[in-house]
């Protein structure tokens, strides 16, 4: 094993032109931001030092058509992570202009300056002096805190028992009808548990009409209903339940656990956490675009989850790269899978997770299932798995026990495997199939799928 | 409601038959129907109702994911053979990323650069790379050496592939099974391979399949192999194919023959000129048609037989420009008594100008250029001059980049300089060293960097343009080092600007693929 980077020496160490590139929000902003990232387009351009060394953010002036040029910045170490400016009229962040500069700057064509424009001072102390009234104003009044919360679980308990009510009415009638019902019939229960603040379970409603179409859709409809009023079911249980079947319910209904309250009190757990691989996603009902980084804990065997969100047009920002390790404390989410970390961490590049065969990975996902049985990804390693082609492609273990894929075009995995078994992580899920997401070459390096 | 129909139902259900019970209650209503019983599943609270039914389901539903059966025995695919070329490094790969999203022009250059060191793309880079062989025909063999045989490998699973399978890859042998029983792809390699070890074994693999091969893009794939180790032993078969129903493998066949000057079937299409052909009296060389009208005129140069109805001047000036592109250049001294430079003199002193209109200079300039001459080439440029090579109907510069192509890269870079003074105008600049394809020699190379700051008194901003691009294509990148950041001319920063960046982005590819 190389020895550990230090992360925390030098922020330039933590970013490469690929991490920039990462978070182009799609691939039309990636492209655009190819042509701006020229050290021609930016005759005016400089980085800030930061006070315990590295750099604190970076700066340019952007030459484009106009007679005035882009002004673009991008901090990068503010307390709410990497934040970004441009006076270009896109709504996309980053724009290019902030993409491209970043790039720039992460092949060293950005040199550290003393002097900065006004308009760069101003926005770095805006940022700061706002970070310090956010932290002022946090914790106001902890009794007014309680009772809101009280008034919530009741708002949401009483939601959830109507919701399955809701639901007994409709098997009581009968499903026969169901693909003849307009949206209406569906979005009155979405809308009245919105109004009970369980928006998680609101989803779960309005994603009833489609499950109601196409071939064996009664099949489809009713394990969503049976699964939708077992939530139901398990969250009037309340404290009877495990306390990470709790959690994970609770979370399906929509009740959020902020991050703050995980890094206060959640579990905290330090390990060298192993990076299996990530998954970008954008979820369908909502304007949101979500990354999923799987972790694997060496020492503790844990997995972890750690998620970021963003707008659609931005791409969710993340500290972990596949192929490396982090040393670092990580505060769980109740549910004892999500987490935030706590604090900076080391990373250093690592040697490929250990994995186990198919049938492993369907244990794996059923002890992950018996705490949450609502249950649809997990992440599995597997080891020495290889492409297969049936009826459709799959990736089998040396026993020739396979699991489905979930893509017919799985090009990028056969490419890096040449049909050779190679350890593969990736997400599995019963319905969907398997999602390869990082796969280790005959060198051991790490290629993210 | 009590279960009246269940008391019918004799038999106990079936434990997989527990959950299509359970669709079929929840069809119906369980206000009409009693909840079915589900002796595989374990209790739950409730045992009647739809509360019963919903449990039930859910049990059925988690205890399928928890307990999901994966496939047995799927046979895994015969893994790829390991191309033991080393891969292009993590900068290189990045490199090539860039050029697939926004440089596009630059990927014969990595293409290039990267076989020239003995390496291969990255595996992770083979997709985007044989989806770029579907758009740009001309590019594949090149992909092909840089994917190597994983592409070959890959290529077998993606139809839209197909035409991988047919490229020939590093290090291809003969196989007797691919050639009895491979796929179409696959016995032109093998075919490919044995011609480049064994050309007379190829061609009579070849003869003795021909009658057999229905389709007509197979004959032409096939044919196409014997350009590798073309010789006198060929002529005959390929002579042959001439007859071709296809008008594709007929061109085909001709490409080929044009390559064998001692074939019969150029001394036909020699003496097809010399009757054609003459001086007349002021020394102008002079063609007539008239004779060339004829079947075995028209098999010869792969042309479609005549319709029936008289000729149009079109088919005429067709046929007379094959003629004289594929006719043997060495004809002409003889006939016209005079040196190739004599040749194009005569060529050229055809009323309609020069160039211009003058069909018969533009086709032999074409024959030149078809039978890769270096000598005839020097010719016509050193009589024509460098800057008049037009074609004859669009005046476009014309086959002058495959002409000083020809030319031996000294001769080359001194006629190009001969001809590019200070007095020309930008665009003559731009124009000419766009044809004068790289790597530039040391003097040309500074001479049009000095030409790139200095500032004219006319100052022709689309000219400069031009010169800009030729540069960003052929300038060894190096050469970025004598080009300050600072524009020299103002109005034309942009295309300066791009300069650079183009010239910056080949050093670093220049870099990382040394």
């Amino acid at each position: 094993m190389s020895p550990p980077v230090r992360s925390v020496l030098c922020v330039s160490d933590r970013w490469s032109t690929d991490d920039v590139w990462a978070l182009a929000p799609d691939t039309s902003s990636r492209k655009a931001a190819l042509k701006v990232a020229k050290e021609g387009s930016w005759p005016e351009r400089g980085a800030v030092a930061a006070p315990e060394g590295g750099t604190s953010a970076i700066w340019g002036e952007c030459r484009g058509s106009g007679a005035k040029p882009y002004l673009a910045a991008v901090h990068l170490d503010g307390a709410g992570g990497t934040a970004y400016k441009c006076s270009c009229p896109s709504r996309k962040i980053p724009c290019k202009h902030a993409l491209a500069l970043f790039a720039l700057w992460t092949q060293d064509q950005v040199a550290l300056r003393e002097d900065r424009p006004e308009w760069v001072a101003t926005w770095l102390s805006g940022r700061a002096s706002r970070q310090v009234r956010a932290r002022a104003s946090a914790p106001a009044d902890p009794e007014r805190a309680a009772a809101t919360l009280r008034e919530r679980e009741e708002s949401v308990g009483a939601g959830m028992d109507e919701l399955r009510l809701w639901l007994r009415d409709q098997i009581d009638a009968g499903l026969a009808e169901v693909p003849r019902y307009g949206y209406g019939h569906w979005d009155r229960m979405a809308k009245r548990l919105v109004d009970a603040k369980a928006g998680g379970a609101s989803s779960l409603v309005a994603r009833l009409p489609g499950a109601a179409r196409g071939d064996g859709w009664p099949e489809r409809l009713l394990e969503r209903l049976g699964l939708l009023h077992l939530l139901a079911v398990a969250h009037q249980a309340g404290d009877a339940l495990g306390e990470r079947t709790r959690a994970a319910a609770r979370a399906r209904v929509g009740i959020t656990t902020r991050a703050e309250e995980v890094l206060a009190g959640g579990e905290r757990v330090h390990d060298t956490w192993r990076v299996l691989g990530q998954r970008l996603t954008t979820a369908p009902e909502a304007d949101m675009r979500s990354r999923r980084v799987w972790l694997r804990g060496s020492r503790t065997g844990r997995t972890a989850l750690s998620l970021s969100f963003s707008r659609t047009g931005q791409a969710p920002d993340t500290p972990f790269r596949v192929g490396t390790d982090v040393t670092a404390e990580f505060a769980f989410y109740p549910d004892g899978h999500r987490i935030v970390p706590a604090g900076e961490g080391d990373t250093a590049t690592a040697d490929p997770p250990a994995g186990g065969t198919v049938t492993d990975a369907l244990d794996a996902f059923a002890e992950a299932a018996a705490e949450d049985p609502w249950l649809d990804t997990w992440p599995v390693v597997i080891d020495q798995a290889a492409p297969a082609h049936g009826d459709r492609w799959y990736l089998a273990d040396p026993d020739g026990t396979a699991l489905p894929l979930n893509t017919a075009q799985p090009w990028r995995l056969l490419a890096v495997t040449g049909g050779h078994p190679a350890t593969v992580a990736a997400e599995w899920s019963p319905g969907e199939g398997l999602a390869p997401i990082a796969v280790w070459d005959r060198n051991g390096k790490a290629v993210s799928l | 409601m009590t279960g009246t129909r269940d008391s019918e139902a004799p038999v106990p259900p079936a434990p997989a038959d527990s959950w299509e019970r359970l669709v079929s209650a929840a069809l119906v209503g369980t206000s009409r129907r009693s909840v079915p019983d589900t002796p595989d599943l374990p209790e739950t609270p409730e045992t009647e109702g739809a509360a019963a039914l919903l449990d039930r389901a859910a049990l059925a539903v988690v205890r399928r994911a928890a307990g999901y059966t994966p496939a047995t025995g799927i046979a895994p695919l015969t893994p790829d053979t390991e191309d033991e070329r080393p891969e292009a490094g993590a900068g290189a790969t990045r490199v090539l990323e860039h050029i697939l999203a926004d440089r596009a022009e630059l990927l014969p250059e990595w293409l290039d650069l990267v076989s020239a060191c003995g390496r291969r793309a990255a595996h992770s880079s083979v997709p985007s790379l044989l989806d770029q062989g579907v758009r740009d025909s001309r590019l594949r063999p090149a992909l092909a050496a840089a994917v190597g045989t994983r592409g070959h490998w890959l290529a077998r699973f993606n139809p839209s592939w197909s035409h991988m399978l047919a490229e020939s890859a590093p290090g291809d042998r003969f196989s007797e099974r691919d050639w009895d029983h491979g796929t179409p792809g696959e016995r032109r390699r093998a075919l490919a391979a044995l011609r480049a070890e064994d050309p007379d074994r190829a061609r009579e693999l070849l003869t003795a399949l021909w009658p057999g091969l229905a389709r007509a893009e197979l004959r032409r794939h096939l044919l196409e192999t014997l350009a590798v180790g073309l010789g006198p032993a060929d002529e005959e078969f390929v002579e042959r194919a001439l007859d071709d129903r296809s008008a594709n493998v007929r061109g085909c066949a001709l490409s080929l023959l044009t390559r064998l000057p001692g074939s019969g079937h150029a001394e036909r299409l020699r003496g097809c000129v010399r009757q054609s052909a003459s001086l007349d009296a002021g020394g102008i060389l002079r063609m007539e048609s008239t004779g060339t009208d004829d079947p075995a005129v028209r098999r010869d140069l792969a042309l479609a037989a005549s319709d029936g109805r008289s000729e149009n001047a079109n088919q005429r000036y067709e046929r007379m420009w094959a003629l004289v592109t594929h006719t043997p250049l060495d004809v002409w001294p003889g006939l016209l008594g005079t040196d190739p430079a004599g040749v194009f003199t005569a060529a050229e002193r055809r009323p309609g100008g020069y160039g211009r209109n003058n069909w018969l200079f533009g086709a032999l300039v074409n024959a030149v250029a078809v039978q890769r001459n270096a000598e005839w080439a020097g010719a016509v440029l050193g009589t024509v001059g460098v800057q008049t090579m037009r074609h004859p109907n669009t005046g476009q510069l014309f086959q002058l980049a495959k002409l000083l192509g020809l030319l031996p890269p000294r001769e080359r870079y001194e006629l190009v300089s001969g001809v590019l003074d200070d007095a020309a105008p930008l665009v003559r600049w731009g124009e000419l060293l766009h044809a004068t394809h790289g790597p530039w020699p040391p003097e040309l190379s500074e001479r049009v960097v000095g030409r790139l700051l200095t500032r004219g008194r006319k100052h022709d901003h689309n000219g400069y343009r031009e010169l800009c691009e030729a540069a960003a294509s052929h300038l060894p990148p190096e050469h970025l080092a004598e080009l300050p950041g600072e524009p020299p001319i103002d109005v034309s920063a942009d295309a300066y600007l791009q300069l650079r960046n183009t010239l910056r982005f080949r050093l670093d590819m220049h870099k990382e693929l040394s």
